[in-house]
């Protein structure tokens, strides 16, 4: 049933006070009003940025994530936090070591943000739950998101509404879950500079300084182990903090926050929308029927499989394998790393593996990506990060390291994203020194030859330099930006 | 200087030229994003086009940081752009145009946007009074439906319908000097 003309516009006030962008759906009527609302809400004081422009990607990504930064964030610390060796590593593999066994909990996060000046503000509150597969979150407007491992949703008491989100596979990596990101848990150095009270709570203080990045901060509570609190660097004049003001591990108290019943829903005014959530199937007989081709399957059996129109997704836990009809030409990600799969590239980006194969296109993502991928294909070959060649190259390049540092942190900062693609790099550096007269600048084509996450090879179709060599000097994952290190002349 | 000479001289410059362009983006993102959030009241929309601006101005840039003026005339364009792409059934939306107007082109207007606050008073001002409360409350103070309902003791339905109609008033009072002109 059509909306009224009331009822949209009062949709359109809802999402631009929400700061998002209005639901115009090219109606010309409906942008008029827009621009009215617009207009008036110039009389309002301007919203600060959250990010720097520059980084609509990560904020995207965040988005995605559903709870949106605090948790991602807070997430992000987990990641970041051991470092085997370094000194008062007891703390964080403590830490890592309770999140491990966590089964269940029940917290609150409070994200606040402070600017040079010193002011800081209140921003959101987020109320999570995790019990085993079961994630769900709630925002302080009272949007709560479930993931009951039947049900993927999300209600939004104002609206009335209430959305079926993708059960796993693309879209369904809502949750925020504490243990599989302490389980990652691995990467960069840290110290402990102290105790010092957080939420009332004696904490251990951790900075944490990612290889070229900013240092930033996480509190651990000491009686607990587990993480209290985040506080990321000041990048360009804003510094965020993340505060588990409570955190209760053990039983949930109130498990009817994970069922979903439509029924009740409906009976308290809810309107339930429906895209294509997918749904459970039995066998893959089943799941060719709905999505109209049959699935590649590795030998080992999914714990179940779920299918949608276009695609189908065997689950199995914390890995995935979503497979769908090939489209259109294989487009590598830009700081992707490539290996060999079925005859052709693979596409290996943070843990997710990707390829195509017999006309279908597959997406392998979790910890057991490797060893899953190899039971659909038997020709499956990961960068070799053994290979150096840019030994090779004719002419080497000098690289000033403390530049590359400083270049690091500006692309962490969200600025100069194209330090991240090889092929932009390369073709700056070829920009900058080719000499004239020899093919000097114009059109030219640069195709990445070999990628394996740590050196890079980039081809010129054109001009005085054949191939450039780069490497990632400083940060060795889909994070870190790549320097020009030798190439080869035509 | 033959333009070969130039444009190998620009080739050398150009990590100093994206260094100078880093400084100048350090120092003047934020002002370029006030200034287009004041013309698209959105975030991200505001953050997206001072990012794109900023690209488009160093494709085209001469080694120099690209001025204010320049730069929102860029920016400017970027979201005329967007709002174009927007119209999908190709119908013109001439009130996006006029707001855009009516908040003066690039280098033009008053930072703190007082004209244009002023004319929109004025503009509210003339509206019943019931209905000038509902949008200062559901608009100007971002209040909810069901808030704005509980404050003014009033149901759903009737804020719903008083914003509306609020809207359409508004909405004609904008065009009127458009219908004037065209006349």
């Amino acid at each position: 049933m059509k909306a009224s003309a009331e009822e949209e516009l009062d949709r359109l006030i809802e999402a631009m006070n929400e700061e998002k962008s209005p639901p115009l759906g090219g109606d010309p009527d409906l942008a008029e009003m827009a621009a009215v609302v617009r207009a008036v809400r110039s009389l309002r004081p301007q919203a600060e940025p959250r990010h720097v422009p520059g980084r609509p990607g990560l904020r995207r990504f965040l988005t995605r994530l559903g709870i949106g930064l605090a948790a991602a964030c807070l997430a992000a610390a987990l990641i970041a936090v051991p470092w085997p060796g370094s000194p008062r590593a007891d703390v964080v593999q403590a830490m890592e070591r309770v999140v491990s066994k966590l089964t269940s909990y029940h917290g609150a996060l409070e994200m606040r943000t402070t600017n040079a000046g010193g002011q800081t503000v209140f921003t959101r509150r987020v109320e999570l739950w995790s019990d085993g597969r079961k994630q769900a979150f709630r925002l302080d407007d009272g949007t709560l998101t479930v993931n009951n491992g039947d049900v993927h949703w999300q209600a939004r008491p104002e609206d009335r509404l209430v959305v079926l989100l993708p059960l796993v596979g693309p879209g369904a990596d809502g949750s925020f879950d504490l243990k599989d990101e302490a389980g990652r848990a691995l990467e960069y150095p840290h110290k402990s500079v102290g105790v010092e009270t957080v939420a009332g709570r004696e904490a251990s203080h951790i900075v944490i300084e990612p290889p070229g990045g900013q240092a930033y901060d996480l509190w651990i509570d000491v009686q607990t182990k587990l993480p209290l609190r985040l506080r990321t660097a000041m990048q360009n004049a804003i510094q965020t903090t993340y505060t588990f003001v409570s955190f209760e591990t053990g039983e949930i108290a109130d498990p009817s926050v994970f069922v979903y019943d439509r029924t009740a829903l409906e009976k308290q005014g809810y309107q339930v929308v429906d895209g294509d959530p997918g749904r459970v199937v039995a066998t893959p007989r089943e799941a060719a029927a709905v999505a109209g081709f049959n699935p590649l399957l590795p030998a080992e059996g999914p714990e179940r499989i779920v299918a949608f129109k276009d695609r189908i997704v065997l689950d199995y836990g914390q890995t995935t394998i979503t497979e769908s009809k090939a489209a259109g030409a294989f487009d590598l990600v830009a700081n992707s790393a490539t290996g060999k799969a079925a005859g052709g590239p693979l596409e290996v980006w943070f843990d997710r593996l990707r390829w195509r194969q017999d006309g279908l296109e597959i997406a392998v993502k979790g910890p057991r990506r490797a060893e899953l991928a190899a039971q659909v294909t038997a020709d499956l070959a990961l960068p070799d990060v053994g290979a150096d060649p840019a030994e090779q190259a004719e002419v080497k390049v000098p690289v000033d390291l403390m530049m590359v540092k400083a270049q690091q942190q500006q692309v962490d900062g969200g600025h100069s994203p194209w330090w991240l693609d090889p092929m932009q790099v390369a073709a700056a550096f070829v920009d900058q020194t080719a000499p004239a007269g020899s093919g000097g600048p114009g059109p030219r084509t640069f195709r990445v030859n070999s990628n394996n996450g740590l050196v890079a090879v980039v081809e010129v179709g054109e001009g005085s330099v054949e191939r450039v060599y780069l490497k990632r000097l400083v940060r060795q994952d889909e994070t870190g930006i790549w320097s020009v290190v030798g190439y080869d002349k035509r | 200087m033959t333009p070969s000479t130039k444009e190998s001289r620009s080739r050398k410059d150009l990590p100093r030229v994206r260094a100078v362009f880093q400084d100048a983006y350090r120092q003047a993102w934020r002002e370029l994003y006030r200034y287009v959030y004041r013309r698209v009241q959105n975030r991200e929309e505001a953050e997206d086009i001072t990012q794109e601006a900023y690209s488009r101005a160093f494709a085209r840039g001469t080694g120099e940081p690209p001025s204010r003026w320049y730069l929102q005339t860029v920016a400017l364009n970027v979201i005329r752009d967007r709002w174009r792409r927007r119209r999908t059934c190709g119908q013109e939306v001439p009130l996006e145009q006029v707001w855009l107007e009516r908040l003066g082109g690039a280098g033009g207007d008053d930072p703190e946007g007082a004209v244009e606050r002023a004319w929109m008073e004025g503009l509210l001002n003339r509206l019943p009074k019931e209905q000038q409360t509902v949008i200062r409350l559901r608009i100007v103070e971002g209040y909810s439906r069901v808030e704005t309902a509980g404050r003014l003791g009033i149901s759903e339905d009737a804020v719903r319908d008083l914003q509306y109609r609020a809207v359409q008033t508004l909405r004609r009072l904008i065009r009127e000097p458009i219908e004037e002109e065209t006349r």
